[in-house]
């Protein structure tokens, strides 16, 4: 994704630019935020910056060689690492760690997904950390921050990204052809802020109909039109299916939806949608809250537990209603 | 745009430039073979970012240009079962017809215009850029006695080094791994250097050991824009350096030695084989010890134990202590003198090995500190 395309983050673009006009940039930066937040395309922007020797800022040139075979993923001196089997381990590093000490040019290692790294990965770039070689500078991607070692995040300059306002992920959006204006005006609205969850739905081929779903059983729900007969089949049906996680989530962002509606005042840039996805006279904004967490919650139990996902989605059905409907 | 070459010559070409292909890369480019083709020769290049090989052959045409050739050449040419091949090219759609007899093979080359070798080609002025020539045969014979001595462990980069000095009509080789050291000195009358210090990769060094070939030919040795090259003829091989601080080395090598032997290397290299035999652990651990122009080798340890003793000359105190088997062994094997000169340097001290009559190298070794 090149810079024009690349919008919102002012604060952290104003940051970034003015550290590397200044070369201040630190040889460890360490990108954080939530999955989805644009961290990968942030990370890459500042690389190809770092390496570009005509720069603007945070703005390469986009026309130098060294932004070209950039672009086209050539660039001898550009190291990513992302992890493999859901772990960056060392012989990855191991691969491209002596490169990392030969002299003469600008280096920039990316490594995506940091806090995936095995102890022992750690131990060796927080070797490199201690002493950089000159030209190097290492960009460091995490969700979780918290799951680094103390050890690397002290020799980090430490940058998070913001959430998007539902406007600009809007812009975004439209800008990069991925969606026409009715259905990027729906995916900014449920997107939380998250570009990159807004670009995964976009991509979906069956997202039209997945939401027609969601949208039905979040209804049917709020407005408590649903006999306990029909919630257990509901709750049935839903167990077995393999895009559970993915529909709970439309669910509580809809929710949300809701959420911000009734908690955002007329005229507030950070919402700008005139109607909720689904209104009902009798839902309150304390019962949507509740039920988003108790959502997330059910989530977080499908994933990480072992657990049975009827009683569970019967168990959360039951409660969503009584909270929301009554 | 059509090449007609004789198969074998072209194999060869290939076979040399693949050596310095990626065995994995994130930069897709690189695993290519760029073919620059000029009046009247052919230019194969490869690199893996770390060395770069040319090797250049003659060649009748009048056209000239480039592609990026697809690694699976080098087989194919090795394996054509005519003793000439054809190659044409489309350089419209970079299409290779590769043909001979009823052989015919068609491959897919791309635009040179991305590959990372103009760091190289276009070695523009630098004002400590050095060479010189040599001999391919000596020159070789030099790296062997250094290169094995560096570290091949992660812990410090520095290490994974060997340290070239230029300086006057001097040219130093150091390697080391902590442990040991060696320190290799060449001198000739006509050579004039500025004093520069360049760490090259020991295993590009390695590599370059297994490209050159045997027999003896002038090459040209130099150091230019933090590149070590080195052009035999119609090789070109460089590497690029490491951007590391060495030590200085020269506080480590004691002056005056506390005890000295004169010995045979064979017998030695005999005798401590045979020790190395029951030593054990990660040190090899042997004990030597010297009295009475008697030079004694035990190892005891829990499969066994051994004793030998060979005849030297020594001058000085003397002395027991224990050293790694492997370590001696190395510089025992890579040198072909009949005699050598270990000194001693008091308990703790390090053991060094020497050359008689000739000063330009040394081995050091650090002694083992036995735990009781």
């Amino acid at each position: 994704m090149s810079y024009d395309q690349l919008t919102g983050q002012n604060e952290l673009r104003r940051m970034l630019s003015a550290a590397l006009e200044n070369g201040k940039l630190s040889h460890a930066i360490l990108l954080s935020g939530p999955s989805g937040s644009g961290k990968t395309s942030w990370g890459k922007l500042l690389s190809q910056a770092i390496l570009c020797p005509d720069h603007k800022g945070i703005k390469p040139c986009m026309i130098c060689r060294s932004c070209r075979i950039f672009l086209s993923g050539n660039h001898p001196e550009f190291y990513y690492l992302e992890p493999e089997k859901r772990k960056l381990k060392t012989k990855q590093f191991r691969l491209i760690r002596e490169h990392l000490y030969l002299g003469g040019n600008t280096k920039v290692c990316l490594i995506d997904q940091a806090e995936t790294m095995t102890a022992e990965t750690s131990s060796s770039l927080l070797k490199i950390l201690e002493e950089p070689p000159k030209g190097l500078t290492f960009i460091l991607l995490a969700d979780q921050p918290g799951a680094l070692y103390d050890t690397i995040l002290s020799r980090c300059q430490r940058y998070a990204l913001q959430p998007m306002s539902s406007s600009e992920i809007y812009e975004l959006l439209v800008k990069n052809n991925k969606a026409d204006e009715d259905k990027a005006d729906l995916l900014a609205r449920l997107s939380s802020g998250l570009p990159g969850y807004a670009f995964d739905m976009a991509d979906d081929a069956d997202f039209d109909e997945r939401f027609r779903e969601a949208k039905t059983l979040a209804y049917n729900i709020a407005t408590g039109r649903d006999s306990a007969v029909q919630l257990l089949s509901w709750a049935a049906s839903l167990a077995e299916r393999d895009d559970l996680i993915y529909l709970l989530e439309l669910v509580a962002l809809i929710y949300r939806d809701g959420l911000m509606q009734s908690l955002c005042r007329r005229g507030d840039n950070i919402y700008r949608f005139e109607k909720p996805l689904v209104w009902t006279e009798t839902v309150s904004s304390a019962g949507l809250e509740e039920a988003i967490l108790l959502i997330n919650t059910t989530i977080y139990e499908v994933v990480a537990t072992n657990v049975n996902r009827r009683l569970l989605l019967e168990k959360m059905l039951i409660m969503l209603q009584r909270r929301l409907a009554l | 745009m059509q090449i007609s070459t004789v198969t074998g010559q072209l194999a060869t070409c290939l076979e040399t430039v693949e050596k310095a292909l990626p065995v994995r890369t994130t930069v897709p480019v690189i695993s290519n073979i760029l073919l620059q083709i000029d009046s009247n020769k052919l230019i194969f290049s490869a690199t893996n970012h770390e060395i770069f090989i040319t090797v250049s052959m003659d060649h009748e045409g009048s056209d000239s240009g480039s592609i990026l050739l697809p690694p699976k050449i080098v087989d194919i040419v090795r394996y054509f079962p005519t003793p000439s091949v054809s190659i044409d090219i489309n350089w419209e759609n970079y299409r290779l017809d590769i043909s001979g007899g009823s052989a015919r093979f068609h491959l897919y080359g791309s635009s040179s215009d991305d590959f990372p070798l103009n760091s190289v080609v276009s070695a523009s002025s630098d004002e400590t850029a050095e060479s010189f020539s040599f001999d391919l045969s000596s020159f070789k014979k030099i790296l062997k006695e250094v290169v094995f001595a560096a570290s091949t462990e992660e812990t410090r980069p520095a290490f994974n080094g060997v340290l070239f000095t230029f300086k006057d009509q001097t040219l130093t080789l150091t390697a080391s791994d902590t442990y040991r050291l060696v320190v290799s000195k060449i001198q000739d009358e006509s050579w004039s250097f500025k004093e520069v210090r360049c760490l090259v990769p020991a295993k590009a060094l390695r590599e370059f050991l297994r490209i050159a070939g045997e027999g003896h030919k002038g090459i040209t040795v130099g150091y230019q824009n933090s590149l070590l090259s080195v052009d035999f003829g119609n090789i070109y091989f460089a590497s690029r350096l490491l951007e590391e601080k060495y030590p200085d080395v020269s506080g480590v090598i004691p002056g005056d030695y506390k005890t000295r032997v004169v010995i045979e290397r064979k017998l030695l290299e005999d005798t401590i084989s045979r020790a190395a035999l029951l030593a054990e652990g990660k040190n090899q651990a042997v004990n030597i010890a010297v009295k009475d122009n008697s030079f004694e080798v035990r190892v005891s340890s829990q499969e066994g134990s051994m004793e030998e003793y060979l005849p030297v000359e020594q001058d000085g105190e003397s002395i027991e202590l224990f050293v790694n088997s492997r370590f001696v062994l190395d510089i025992l094997k890579i040198r072909d003198e009949e005699k050598i000169i270990i000194d001693f340097h008091g308990e703790g001290g390090p053991l060094i090995f020497r050359l008689m009559d000739d000063s330009s190298y040394l081995y050091l070794v650090l002694p083992i500190k036995k735990v009781n």
